[in-house]
């Protein structure tokens, strides 16, 4: 994935020079090629099971290199280059370092990202009780003082339950890692599309913690509606 | 694999740069100081009485604008004419400040957009107010230094928003300063602690200052200053702390007393500088007594301060730096127990309930080894040092305090840019047209964390001109937006079916563009020629009052050696001399004070030979010009 396989030559005097990286012969910033991706920018092959600690050194170590504060008396053109490959860089880390994110990256560029809330799918064993505590949600808004603190402390279970809910789904997805880095194209097709019905269970769950959270720190005196 | 090993950045860029001079200015609310880099140890530049703080005031006398200590001792004389705390006003419209304009001695114009004081018949920006202390700064490092000032890096709050950092720049450059870097207060802090230690892990930095407040929290390993989150509130500090006493004192004043100070500028500044005072005297006595003589109403109000009932007072302000150090501690990722650190910066930490709420959060006692007041500037030349090319172990990575969005249809936020994303950053956004043949698209980009547009910070609106003719939902503009270190905003547009570049026209909400910057650094020039002329006029006169002094005493003392037609001619040059010094004319009153002191030579050398040589030695030393303000 990274130039210096494609053997790309550097846009000021021609010599082979590395991608985001110096010219040996003349010194000079080498952008990254147009549409690189996360991992090519990091240096990496394109695979979800990564090494947090891996990461930042790529991270810390690029920036070292062509962050802008070591272009600012260089010429016009490598501090362009500078400035685009530095948020590059910044854009690849913030991406890949966390797993949620970079599934919904790989999902992105394979062209099966999550839309707006419109996807975000209820997991199916929990809809009866989802549906309950919208009930009793409501019933909140509008509850007597006498019975209030009962239903605040039976939502307030629910919300811990549905929290840790939400945050077993990244251990879900992170489960199906190997399976994908290890499979051929069918299987990658599969799991990708298991990691987007976790990742649609895990925006359902946002949603409805937002909303008990909202519900649960509004005084129950009414008038706040969603 | 592509290599990663760490180098030590391009190299050739140390040589050629290593001449090159930047200091970093901490331009703070109350304080602001200068410092810069000396063989590898940032220094704090200091006055001849080893003061490096300079007061952030800027009083308007009939001399010209004086800034500093000078200043605020006219805060109390001339309250309507003395300007501070101006960073609370920097990139804010008068909307936002109105509520607290009640505090502050000196008008402010009604507008529906940037504020502008108006001090007698001239009406000022923040950020002209702020170039007139830069600039007295940037005079300062010029004197010690004994060279040009031309290139500074400047730190703001880590919590200001686009259009605040944009106003800082724009005084800089209205004080003929190239703005390399705006840099964030608390990360600058910890860029002067890790050179100082060189130690690594995880610091939480708690920065309150005189009006703002900022948490961060920094990662630091090999040299590299990462920022994993800040958080902040850009309108909460030690001003906030005077304001609650101050309102206690109005208050005791018109239950006790039933009188009402609130219209009496002078009064109320007496007040706040009477209660700051006694505020900073309580975080190391337990106890003062703060007494206001009010002749005007016939009493002097005295009232006991404890520690305590400061704390009273205060408490609930201290208690509002809380949720954002929560906040920022969520957003790292790392939590308390991932916190190695706790550094204190500002001078508002020195106060014992801050150092106690903040030990009781974090659980970790915290640091303060750098003088609070001076560890911004400090770090600020650290960073001036490594955008010259001196210093190359170290780089900062810091982040996007506030997230960055535009308005979509019905008012919602569509984020492009989330808070604490390091910078540099960019993010593109695609648009389209919703009518046949439109040419023009406009979006409204605001920065904040609501939901809907209005109860964010409204940063520009930008029009999109040049779109080629097409069916309506055919053409794709594609918008760059991009954050740069200094965590500035800019934007860029392509269509990308027909590879036109739309152009983009940025119309800043609260700030100012760049017509009007240029327009103010050609004012401020002319204003610094109408300073220097009546700086000129004092000088003048005074050189003027000093030559009559020493001619009337010589010609007393030295009667002996002088004929009648001599001390006529001289007695007729101290008449035009003195006819002069009444007039306004400096060039005229330099001429006449020539011609007794050409009318004067003989008499002077006679008296050089004599005992008395010392009376008109006096004179000549007051003859040599003083090379300012000529």
């Amino acid at each position: 994935m990274m130039s210096e396989r494609n053997g790309s030559k550097c846009w000021g005097c021609g010599a082979a020079a590395p991608a985001g990286g110096v010219c040996p012969e003349c010194g000079r910033l080498q952008p990254f090629p147009a549409g690189s991706d996360h991992w090519a920018v990091l240096g990496l092959d394109r695979r979800l099971g990564l090494d947090r600690a891996d990461l930042e050194r790529r991270f810390h170590g690029l920036n070292r290199r062509l962050h802008p504060d070591y272009f600012r008396l260089r010429s016009p053109e490598e501090q362009a280059i500078s400035l685009e490959a530095s948020a590059a860089v910044n854009a690849a880390y913030r991406a890949l370092r966390d797993p949620v994110s970079r599934v919904e990256y790989l999902l992105e560029l394979e062209g099966m990202a999550l839309g707006a809330a419109g996807q975000a799918k209820p997991p199916a064993d929990l809809f009866e009780e989802i549906l309950e505590l919208q009930e009793a949600r409501m019933e909140l808004q509008t509850a007597d003082p006498d019975e209030a603190p009962a239903l605040r402390a039976r939502l307030e279970a629910a919300q811990a339950d549905l929290e840790a809910r939400r945050a077993g789904t990244e251990t879900e997805l992170t489960a199906r890692f190997p399976a994908w880095d290890a499979g051929d194209d069918a299987t990658r097709r599969q799991e990708l599309g298991r990691m987007r019905d976790i990742l649609a269970t895990r925006a359902y769950l946002r949603t409805v913690l937002r909303d008990l959270g909202a519900a649960l720190t509004v005084p129950s005196d009414g008038g706040q509606t969603d | 694999m592509t290599d990663l090993t760490i180098g030590v950045g391009p190299g050739a860029r140390a040589d050629a740069a290593s001449k090159e001079l930047v200091v970093g200015i901490d331009l703070g609310t109350t304080n602001s100081l200068v410092a810069y880099m000396d063989r590898g140890v940032p220094q704090v530049i200091r006055d001849a009485e080893g003061r490096g703080l300079v007061p952030s005031v800027v009083a308007f006398g009939p001399a010209g604008p004086v800034v500093g200590d000078a200043a605020r001792r006219m805060l109390v004389r001339n309250a309507e004419r003395a300007v501070y705390s101006i960073k609370r006003f920097m990139g804010k419209g008068f909307e936002d400040v109105r509520d607290e304009l009640r505090y502050f001695p000196f008008d402010v114009t009604p507008s529906q957009e940037i504020v502008r004081i108006r001090i007698g018949d001239r009406e000022l920006t923040p950020p002209e107010v702020s170039a007139l202390i830069l600039r007295e700064l940037r005079t300062r490092a010029e004197r010690h230094l004994g060279r040009a000032v031309e290139k500074a890096v400047i730190t703001v709050p880590a919590y200001f928003n686009d259009a605040q950092r944009q106003a800082t720049k724009d005084a800089g450059r209205i004080a003929g300063l190239d703005v390399l870097r705006i840099v964030n207060e608390p990360t600058a802090a910890c860029l002067a602690y890790g050179l100082q230690r060189r130690k690594e892990g995880v610091i939480a930095v708690y920065d309150l200052g005189g009006g703002t407040f900022d948490v961060s929290i920094l990662k630091i390993r090999d040299g590299i200053f990462e920022v994993l989150a800040t958080n902040g509130d850009t309108h909460l500090g030690g001003d906030d702390f005077d304001r609650a006493l101050v309102d206690l004192v109005m208050d005791e004043l018109r239950a006790r007393h039933g009188v009402d100070v609130a219209g009496e500028g002078d009064t109320l500044q007496e007040i706040r500088l009477g209660v700051e005072a006694a505020r900073v005297l309580l975080s190391s006595e337990e106890r003062t007594v703060f007494t206001l003589p009010l002749p005007q109403h016939g009493l002097t109000y005295r009232r006991e301060l404890t520690r305590a009932d400061l704390e009273s007072v205060i408490g609930p302000i201290v208690a509002r730096t809380l949720g954002p150090c929560r906040m920022a501690l969520a957003d790292s990722g790392v939590g308390l127990e991932g916190i190695d650190e706790v550094v204190l910066v500002g001078g508002a930490t020195r106060t014992p309930i801050v150092r106690r709420r903040v030990q009781e959060l974090f659980g970790l006692v915290p640091h303060s080894e750098l003088n609070p007041d001076e560890v911004v500037a400090l770090g600020a030349a650290v960073q001036a040092d490594i955008l010259a090319g001196g210093t190359t172990h170290m780089l900062l990575l810091d982040v996007t305090p506030l997230s960055l969005g535009i308005e979509t249809l019905g008012g919602a936020v569509s984020v492009l840019i989330p808070r604490n994303t390091t910078i540099p950053t960019s993010a593109n956004e695609g648009f389209t047209t919703s009518v046949d043949g439109q040419s023009v698209v406009d979006m409204h980009v605001v920065q904040g964390e609501r939901d809907l547009a209005k109860d964010n910070r409204s940063l520009a609106r930008f029009d999109l001109r040049g779109i080629p003719p097409m069916p309506a939902g055919l053409p794709r503009i594609e918008v760059t937006f991009l954050i740069d270190a200094n965590g500035i905003l800019s934007v860029a547009a392509k269509e990308t079916r027909s590879g036109t570049r739309a152009s983009v026209e940025v119309r800043p909400t609260y700030g100012l563009s760049d017509a009007e910057v240029e327009r103010m650094i050609d004012e401020s020039l002319e204003h610094a020629e109408a300073d220097v002329r009546a700086r000129g006029l004092i000088d003048a006169r005074n050189e003027a009052d000093t030559v009559l002094r020493a001619t009337e005493k010589a010609l007393v003392q030295g009667a002996e050696f002088l004929g009648a037609e001599e001390v006529a001619r001289i007695r007729e040059a101290v008449a035009a001399l003195a006819g002069a010094r009444q007039g306004d004319d400096a060039g005229a009153i330099r001429e006449a004070t020539d011609r007794v002191n050409g009318e004067t030579q003989q008499l002077a050398e006679r008296l050089m030979d004599s005992a008395l040589r010392d009376s008109l030695r006096e004179r000549r030393v007051m003859d040599v010009p003083t090379g300012e303000a000529r």
